[in-house]
């Protein structure tokens, strides 16, 4: 059978169509409801990450004026940048996905944006996760000179041997947070991201 | 500026086109009613931008197709996609057509296809021509022509595995 001859026929029995419809009652509930999509997931993410941003970035001021020790107001200074960055970077994804949201957008370009808005948020998740492990090595480092220092154990102590364990322990934590954090974006949007891919290629190709 | 009342009546009176789109893009009830509820829901955000320069069914078939084509499942939930019987038949209690091996055998070839050539023959056997197709897919009337040859070759040959 042919395309338009089943065409044809469809439409011969359209008028025998019976659909139990919804009420406007009922619709008017739909639009009150929760929506579960996965680009209002990631929205009500990036909200929750800005809050916790605002509250960092209130801390590492509070903390680079009660704390003049200058390893700490180095360490709140860089909290407070990557908090900014993280600020500005999320706001611009927030207000993207608040466009893409309102925009009657055709289904390819529909794809583009949801697999664009996937990748930009858990790109930054992973390479923020990834830029807080050096900068915790060395405030641990500090931390722990410091501490020892205070200790009065100063001469007595085994440097070598105490920096070769910290610098093994944190390799191996730094390698167990890179993979735990690929493949927990992997478990999250991992497959999603992937068909999304194969039907914008199945859109594209001619 | 159009209100919430403005909305449902437009909705109510186009509300076939969302069964459509849930009966061939998901199997199961409770993914049906899901994606029917999210499809409101996007077409509700969206309604604030709908102009007017379009038809409304234009418009809610694209708002439909987008949310359809990106809805996410749940793995557990993540089931064969409803055959075109399924889309077209549904609601129906009796058809003179529901006995036809050759309507039967299209139908479940439609349900073999790609999201993306389900959407095309969709809007196809809606009477879209390949512009309007072509606006609603991001795609150039050319591509359509030539994605609907392709689909329609495929559609002849794998319905008659079916028989």
């Amino acid at each position: 059978m042919e395309l338009d001859e089943f065409k044809q026929r469809v439409k011969e029995s359209a008028d025998q169509e019976q659909t139990a419809l919804h009420s406007a009652y009922e619709l008017e509930g739909y639009t009150r409801k929760r929506t579960r999509s996965i680009v209002n997931h990631i929205k009500r993410s990036i909200l929750f990450e800005l809050i916790a941003s605002i509250i960092f970035i209130v801390a590492a001021v509070w903390i680079w004026f009660s704390y003049p020790v200058s390893y700490v107001r180095v360490f709140s200074l860089l909290a407070f940048c990557m908090c900014v960055f993280l600020l500005i970077y999320l706001s611009a994804l927030h207000k993207k996905i608040s466009i893409y949201e309102k925009a009657p957008l055709s289904v390819k370009t529909g794809l583009q944006q949801v697999i664009t808005i996937l990748e930009q948020f858990t790109r930054v998740y992973f390479q923020f996760t990834m830029i807080t492990l050096p900068i915790a090595f060395i405030f641990g480092l500090i931390t722990g000179f410091l501490t020892i220092h205070d200790d009065n154990g100063f001469i007595n102590f085994n440097w070598q041997k105490a920096i070769l364990l910290y610098t093994c322990w944190f390799i191996f934590w730094s390698a167990s947070m890179y993979f735990f954090s690929r493949w927990y974006i992997r478990k999250l949007y991992g497959n999603y991201l992937q068909q999304l891919k194969e039907q914008l290629k199945d859109v594209e190709n001619g | 500026m159009p209100t919430e009342k403005d909305f449902i009546q437009s909705i109510e009176q186009n509300q076939k086109i969302i069964y459509k789109v849930c009966n061939l893009y998901m199997n199961n009830e409770q993914d049906k009613k899901d994606l029917f509820q999210e499809i409101i829901l996007s077409a509700w955000k969206g309604f604030g931008n709908f102009k007017g320069d379009a038809k409304f069914s234009t418009w809610l078939y694209r708002v439909a197709l987008n949310t359809a084509i990106t809805f996410y499942r749940k793995e557990k939930r993540q089931v064969e996609t409803a055959t075109y019987e399924e889309y077209h038949f549904n609601g129906v209690a009796e058809t003179q057509f529901k006995d036809d091996e050759q309507l039967n055998a299209m139908h479940r070839a439609i349900a073999d296809l790609s999201n993306i050539d389900k959407g095309l023959v969709m809007l196809y056997l809606e009477d879209y021509n390949y512009q309007d197709i072509g606006d609603i897919m991001g795609i150039s009337p050319n591509n359509v022509a030539v994605k609907m040859n392709r689909i329609k070759i495929k559609l002849k040959e794998n319905s008659k595995k079916y028989l």
